[in-house]
């Protein structure tokens, strides 16, 4: 009966180290993440903001205030912390996607790319990453749990660079998209311990068969007895097991409902948000310009030709991409904000090249001579608009260059 | 209980004596039904039975007080049986009457009576004794039913099926079937062969007059017709009652119109006609039908068709009480909004039967209503008269009128809001839904028809088909521009028409992206569409790749009222334009234009009368254009649509809405014309349709090719059409101008302006084009008259008084292009002098003799292309930096040098300052003495003509063109070139000036313009001198005063470079006077390797010179003079040698 409860414990340890080893990883990355957000904004305001104290998100956006442009700076690293993945984590890689690989991709993360390459000559920018590794080669290696050696060596192993697979996020490694709803974070913990429990099973009828042979050899006098004792244990046991199926079964469903509730409240939110109810040209019933509402909960909208005075029109702006009339491509930062870029479809830049003057000197400040037959304009720096009226006044130009 | 047996009255309870029944006691046979059946008995199997029924009928009406179904004292005296057999009878003789209302439908089948017996009796045993059986009833019944006098029955076949057939006894009758088929209304209400019965006075007034006339004139029917001239004496009864004036007409009936006022009546066959015992009927004469309709009150009160049938316009649902054809509208007429047939007299009036031309909703309103993504220019173009009950009026319409609209009425009644014309209304309803509404004025007293049509949003993916049988349209959103140039008509044949029409395509995406349009032009007083001179092409859209737009461009030469545009894809939408004409009132100010047509630059000036001269220009009260769009009240992005090309393409290639004041763009303007790249120039070209002028010339960036040097340019066909095509494009703005300033047109004067270097072949060229452009677009009563360039000035400067002391001493007058110095000296207002020669502003800012471009060894370039290229990638303007470093991949100096000047200029620059080249040439103290050189060698040049010409020491220098603008880069100071010009002319004449003085004006900011004005700052015709009397040419030899190339031997060419020698001599001994250093920052360095330089290669450059220019200006012949003074070319070849040395000593310090 002792081997069978050193069974049940050992089986329930493993299984529960294993999960506390996940959440753990998870909230090391999380603490880098907080911790690495917390230094590049106290850079980008250059003040303080008690990094040393590893500041939760809510802390750090405190210390932005107004700043819109950290603010968004912020939100993206703490955007970062979806990018965890139990399966791929590996230390070294995670300190070098928090340090290097997260300024190179312009496409998704425009705003660390952009903070970066403003001050890729700068020596304290190259200080700061230093520092910040430093740091994080803490978090990753000196917080792991005393007396869990084997874990420890791991990840310094890995810290080292030399062992393992090379299994950290990557803007290149294909599984950045994955998030924290992610199947593997929620399914893997209920798998293994599904596998556990039938690894459990076979013990127990092992042990079954075992003792069973045992009481053979036993005398007679309290056979019946310990027999039926062992089967009422297993009993018990399978009972447990049972219950715990059924428990596992029902937080199955408790998320897969959960998941559902995710999405539809995400529809209800973009549903909400949309600025206006938008017709394609002729099945609008035209509405007073005037009379719609602060434009664009929306996060995304689109607009065509500035006016001369650097502004666009409010009553021109679609939260559809109209091929052959869409230039730019509006992101609300927040009721009465937004940053613009040039859109990247062909059409879009096609268009804009057509009339220099006016689709594009107006908003955009060129960093190369303009190329009439550009095959893309980059925006390096998106520009800046303020909802006043009824139009989106520029209020910093966006900045491009011509790529051919 | 005793029973009464039979009908006699006479008791019955009983035996009693009992004859055959009479008609009264047939009258007392009680119908069980009350009289009330109307399925009448089946069981009598021949037509004689059913003539009997009829006749029967027609005597039992008879007895009826009102011609109705008649019951006395419970017994049925006239039965509905009877009432509907003499209805259908009427009917019958009614659709007799008018058949031509019905003569697609109706057959006559003759059956004569002896023929078809007779076959029958030689067929079948059968056959005969249906013969025999038929002579039989005829025999027996000869007197009770005609049958005597019957020779022919005439069968009714309506759609294919007999409804009827002529009687003996009653005219008619009609057969026991089905006539449903047959049920349809001709001139009355009242529909044929229903269930509602008329009696002959409920029917149409012509139709009782005619059978009243009948019987009237042919007796015999009044005596064998009996019981239907008994009906028509009973319904005469009943007329005098309800409709007397109708009675007293049929009384007083006139035997004799029977035969003139009906049209026999045939079997299709002409000759054969239809007859009744022998009286052959007639029907209604056609011509009376129309003559009916014409009263109609549904007649279109057309302002201009005149034709003899004018159609009537019919609106379904209509419940107005007007006079239709011959009755009142029924308003359960159904009116189709659209009739198939086409040609509107083969229509057929709904409702009534009859032939005759009518316009229903198709007719005048298209199944497509154009929408625009902007808003009309309602100012200037008729907008139809949109409401916008749901939404905005961002966006306007075309008019979705067709063009058989304008057959009917003019431009002009649209517009015109009196009570009577028509009128247009649109209505913006949900979902992007059109109501239009035309209103068409009708003969009835101030009454229209109304024309409604609702068009509803095409799907997106694809195009939605108009329903026009259900009078559903369909709106189709274009992006289309039209824009009109000029905007004005004469009404005057004799003052030309010469107008351009700009049309912009520019759909580019979606289900309309492959649309074409196409444009007609319609005056009101004719119905083929005006005469395109041409139509061409400028740009073409790419649909696929949203590539801009596609521009056309129309060439009219006669005025137009209105427009019609047609996409001319299948399917496509069409629409209307009708312009708000400005008509030009002809006035007596007379205009005077002057005309400097530069080398580099263009410049107008103009006058109103007596008036100052000002640069010429388009004002907001004179805009020469009219763009469809609104042009403040649509927005910059044309509703976020993309489609800014609709106005971009105007300023690009068309005509600017507005030219000087604070516009951007104005004259001066640089001497170019833009094209297109793929232009075909054998092919016939047009001004404003194949070139322009791009005012928009390096403000912004064209996409054109743009052609320069047009002053110059070699004599060949493409040349000459561009130039015509400059000149051309000018006259007509000036022409315009006149026009809508209410100038009169033949009194105009034109000024023109020519270097007196040009060659007179050349001139004459020059002169030839301005001559008939201007009879052309002018018709003008005096010439333009062509002055040279240098004698305008003068007459600015004292015209202005800035010539102190007058003009009795001697004026020069220096005019400094680019490639020319004209100078001409007066005296006493008198031209004394003229001289030319190719030593101008090119000298020091273009290639020397270099033919192919020498840029990159260009000691200026050398020196400052690098710095330009710093600033401006420095100040961001990569644009700019690409520019220049595409002009100086060209190679020419002057193109790289003339950026270099413009940059200051351009738009982007704010710190003009920092990019001045002025300035920076003015500062560069290395480079300062070649100026100084540069100005003193012509002045030199100037002292030693005027002293060969023995004229007098000049009181005033006065400089003029653009290479003037170097004065400034020498000082800003005119005392001190003053005081340098005197020092050289006391030099030369080795005399010195009296207490006035010589003084040197100019025109710091404008010295282009000053020769403009001067050219209306004095009489033309004064200044219309031959300058070859007086022009001289300096030869630099002693004794020799004419030069042929043959004479230039060594030894004269020896003298011309010892003769630059002693004026480098002389200039260097200025020094000494007039301090270079002090007065004018020289720079010691510079002007030791200067004094170095200046006297080496003389010979080679004269050599290079004459080469040179021998090229340039095509000389073959040795025999020929020397036009020019061979003095400027060892200058040349100097000057450029030694910015190239100079140049090198010092960098670049702003």
């Amino acid at each position: 009966m002792k081997v069978s409860k050193l069974y049940i414990v050992a089986t329930l340890m493993l299984s529960t180290a294993v999960q506390a080893q996940i959440s753990k990883e998870q909230e090391q990355f999380n603490q880098a993440v907080n911790y690495v957000n917390c230094k590049y904004v106290e850079y980008s305001l250059q003040k303080k903001c008690n990094c040393e104290t590893q500041p939760e998100f809510d802390l750090i956006i405190k210390c932005v205030t107004n700043e819109n442009v950290t603010l968004e700076l912020a939100k993206e690293i703490d955007s970062l912390k979806s990018k965890y993945d139990s399966q791929t984590f590996d230390a070294t890689r995670a300190i070098r996607f928090l340090t290097d690989s997260i300024f190179n991709d312009s496409k998704a993360y425009p705003k660390l790319y952009a903070f970066a390459k403003k001050r890729k000559d700068n020596d304290d920018f190259k200080e700061l990453k230093d520092s910040i590794i430093d740091t994080l080669k803490k978090i990753f290696a000196v917080s792991n749990p005393v007396g869990d050696s084997s874990t420890t060596s791991d990840t310094a192993q890995r810290l080292n660079g030399d062992k393992g697979k090379d299994t950290i996020p990557s803007s290149s490694d294909g599984s950045e998209g994955k998030e924290i709803f992610s199947f593997r974070n929620f399914f893997l913990p209920i798998i293994i311990s599904v596998i556990f429990s039938v690894i459990l099973a076979l013990l127990m009828v092992n042990l079954f068969f075992v003792r069973k042979n045992q009481l053979n050899k036993d005398d007679d006098s309290g056979q019946r007895s310990d027999e039926d004792k062992i089967q009422k244990k297993l009993g018990n046991l399978e009972s447990a097991i049972r219950d715990w199926q059924n428990s596992r079964d029902d937080f199955s469903r408790r998320i897969g409902s959960l998941e559902n509730d995710i999405k539809f409240l995400k529809t209800t939110i973009q549903n909400k948000s949309a600025p206006f109810e938008y017709n394609a040209p002729g099945n609008e019933a035209p509405v007073n310009p005037l009379d719609r509402q602060p434009e664009a909960k929306a996060e995304v909208f689109y607009l065509s030709t500035p006016n001369a005075d650097g502004s666009f029109n409010v009553s021109s702006a679609s939260p559809d991409y109209k091929e052959g009339a869409s230039i730019y491509r509006f992101t609300k930062t927040n009721d009465n904000k937004a940053t613009f870029t040039i859109d990247e479809r062909e059409a879009s830049i096609r268009l804009a090249l057509q009339y220099l003057e006016s689709n594009i000197e107006r908003v955009c400040e060129a960093f190369n001579a303009y190329n009439p037959k550009a095959r893309s304009i980059y925006t390096k720096t998106p520009g800046k608009a303020e909802l006043i009226g009824d139009k989106w006044k520029v209020t910093a130009k966006a900045e491009i260059t011509y790529e051919s | 209980m005793n029973k009464v047996f039979g009908y006699s009255n006479k008791g019955g309870k009983h035996w009693f004596v009992s004859d055959a029944y009479n008609d009264k006691e047939i009258e007392y046979i009680k119908d069980p039904e009350g009289g009330s059946e109307i399925s009448l008995p089946t069981a009598i199997p021949s037509p004689f039975a059913r003539m009997d029924l009829v006749k029967t009928a027609f005597r039992n009406m008879a007895k009826s007080p009102n011609l109705k179904a008649y019951t006395k004292d419970g017994n049925v005296v006239a039965s509905k049986e009877d009432e509907k057999l003499v209805s259908d009878c009427l009917d019958l003789a009614e659709m007799m009457f008018n058949i031509d209302s019905i003569k697609d439908k109706v057959r006559i089948i003759v059956w004569d009576k002896e023929a078809e017996l007779a076959k029958l009796k030689n067929s079948s045993p059968m056959h005969r004794r249906l013969a025999e059986t038929l002579e039989l009833y005829l025999d027996q019944d000869k007197e009770t039913y005609n049958f005597g006098l019957l020779k022919q029955l005439y069968l009714i076949e309506f759609n294919h099926k007999i409804i009827g057939c002529t009687s003996p006894a009653t005219l008619f009758f009609a057969t026991a079937n089905n006539l449903s088929h047959a049920q349809i209304k001709l001139t009355k209400n009242d529909v044929m062969f229903d269930e509602h019965y008329a009696s002959l006075y409920d029917r149409d007034a012509e139709f009782q007059k005619y059978l009243y006339l009948l019987f009237k004139a042919n007796p015999l029917l009044s005596q064998r017709l009996t019981v239907v001239n008994n009906y028509l004496e009973c319904n005469l009864k009943v007329l005098d009652k309800l409709n007397h004036s109708l009675y007293e007409e049929i009384k007083n009936l006139e035997v004799d119109s029977f035969r003139n006022n009906y049209s026999e009546l045939d079997t299709g066959v002409t000759g054969n006609v239809i007859e009744v015992i022998g009286v052959p009927l007639r029907k209604r004469k056609s011509q009376d039908i129309q003559t009916a309709i014409k009263k109609s009150d549904f007649v279109i009160q057309s302002t201009k068709h005149m034709s003899d049938l004018m159609p009537l316009v019919l609106q379904n649902g209509l419940n107005k009480t007007f006079l239709y054809t011959n009755d009142a509208w029924d308003k359960a007429i159904k009116v189709p909004y659209m009739d198939k047939e086409s040609v509107l007299e083969k229509r057929w009036l709904p409702g009534v039967r009859i032939q005759y031309p009518y316009l229903t909703v198709s007719d005048f309103l298209e199944p497509y209503l154009i929408r625009l993504v902007y808003p009309i220019n309602k100012e200037k173009f008729f907008d139809g008269n949109v409401k916008a009950e749901v939404g905005d009026d961002s966006k306007g319409f075309l008019l979705p009128l067709k063009k058989k609209f304008f057959d009917y009425f003019t431009s002009s009644d649209l517009l015109d809001t009196k009570p009577g014309s028509p009128k247009i209304e649109m209505i913006q309803g949900a979902a992007g839904s059109v109501k239009v509404i035309l209103s068409i004025p009708i003969a009835k007293e101030g009454e229209y028809i109304s024309f409604e049509r609702i068009y509803y949003q095409t799907s997106e993916n694809q195009l939605s088909k108009p329903d026009e049988e259900n009078n559903k349209g369909v709106v189709v959103e274009h992006q289309l521009g039209i824009t009109l140039f000029p905007f004005i008509k004469t009404n005057n044949a004799d003052l030309g028409a010469f107008y351009r029409v700009q049309l912009i395509d520019r759909d580019v995406v979606g289900i309309l992206k492959n649309a074409d349009f196409d444009l007609k032009f319609y005056t009101n007083n004719n119905d083929n569409a005006v005469e395109v001179r041409a139509k061409k092409k400028r740009s073409y859209k790419i649909p696929d790749a949203v590539n801009t737009a596609t521009s056309q461009y129309y060439v009219l030469h006669n005025e137009f009222d209105y427009i019609q545009v047609s996409n001319v894809m299948a399917y496509g939408a069409s629409g209307i334009i009708i312009p708000h004409w400005p008509i030009y009132q002809a006035g007596n100010e007379v205009f005077s234009f002057a005309i400097d047509f530069g080398t580099t630059n263009t410049h107008i000036e103009y006058k109103v009368g007596g008036g100052s001269p000002r640069p010429f220009d388009i004002t907001t009260e004179d805009v020469q254009i009219a763009t469809l769009f609104h042009p403040s009240k649509t927005t910059e992005d044309f509703g976020g649509t993309g489609a800014i090309a609709i106005r971009e393409l105007i300023d690009n290639e068309f005509v600017p809405q507005l030219l000087g004041g604070a516009s951007e763009y104005k004259f001066p303007h640089r001497t170019v014309l833009a094209e297109n790249h793929s232009l075909n120039i054998e092919t016939e070209t047009f001004a404003i349709a194949d070139f322009n002028i791009p005012f928009f010339y390096e403000k912004r960036v064209e996409k054109d090719k743009i052609q320069s040097n047009l002053k110059w340019a070699k004599k060949e066909k493409g040349n000459d059409k561009r130039l015509r095509a400059y000149f051309e494009k000018l006259i007509i703005l000036l022409r315009n101008k006149v026009l809508f300033n209410k100038g009169d047109l033949s009194q105009t004067r034109l000024v023109w302006f020519y270097p007196s270097s040009m060659k007179p072949a050349r001139k004459s060229s020059l002169e030839t084009t301005w001559v008939q452009l201007f009879q052309q677009y002018f018709n003008p009563v005096k010439p333009p008259i062509g002055i040279t360039e240098s004698l305008a000035p003068f007459y600015y400067f004292k015209g202005a008084n800035r010539l102190q002391g007058g003009a009795y001493k001697p004026v020069v007058s220096i005019d400094i292009g680019g490639g020319t110095t004209d100078i001409v000296v007066i005296k006493q207002n008198k031209p004394l002098l003229v001289s030319s020669f190719k030593f101008a502003a090119n000298t020091i800012f273009g290639d020397g003799f270099s033919e192919y471009g020498a840029a990159n060894s260009n000691g200026l370039i050398n020196k400052y292309y690098q710095y330009y290229e710093n600033i401006l990638n420095t100040n961001r303007l990569f644009d700019l930096s690409k520019v220049l470093s595409s002009i100086k991949g060209k190679n020419k100096t002057e193109d790289v040098n003339a950026f270099f000047f413009s940059i200051e200029n351009n738009r982007k620059i704010k710190d003009k300052q920092l990019f001045s080249y002025n300035s920076l040439l003015s500062n560069d103290e290395d480079l300062k003495i070649i100026f100084i050189y540069f100005y003193a060698a012509i002045i030199f040049h100037v002292a030693e003509v005027m002293k060969k010409q023995q004229i007098e020491l000049p009181k005033h220098l006065i400089f003029s063109g653009t290479g003037s603008k170097i004065l400034n880069i020498i000082t800003s100071d005119t005392k001190i070139l003053s005081s340098l010009s005197r020092k050289i002319f006391e030099g030369v004449y080795n005399q010195k000036f009296d207490a006035d003085g010589l003084t040197v004006e100019t025109e710091k900011d404008m010295p282009k313009e000053v020769t403009c004005k001067g050219g209306l700052m004095s009489n033309p015709e004064d200044l219309a001198i031959d300058i070859s009397a007086i022009k001289s040419t300096f030869s630099c030899i002693n004794g020799v005063d004419k030069l042929t190339y043959t004479m230039l031997n060594d030894e004269n060419k020896a003298a011309i470079t010892n003769y630059v020698g002693d004026f480098n001599k002389f200039f260097l001994q200025l020094d000494a006077q007039l301090s270079f250093s002090d007065y004018f920052n020289v720079s010691p360095n510079s002007f030791e390797i200067f004094k170095d330089e200046l006297n080496k290669h003389l010979r080679d450059y004269l050599e290079e010179g004459l080469e040179h220019n021998k090229r340039l200006d095509e000389i073959t012949s040795d025999d020929k003079e020397v036009e020019e003074t061979l003095f400027f070319y060892p200058l040349t070849g100097t000057i450029n040698n030694l910015i190239a040395h100079l140049s090198q000593l010092t960098p670049v310090n702003h």
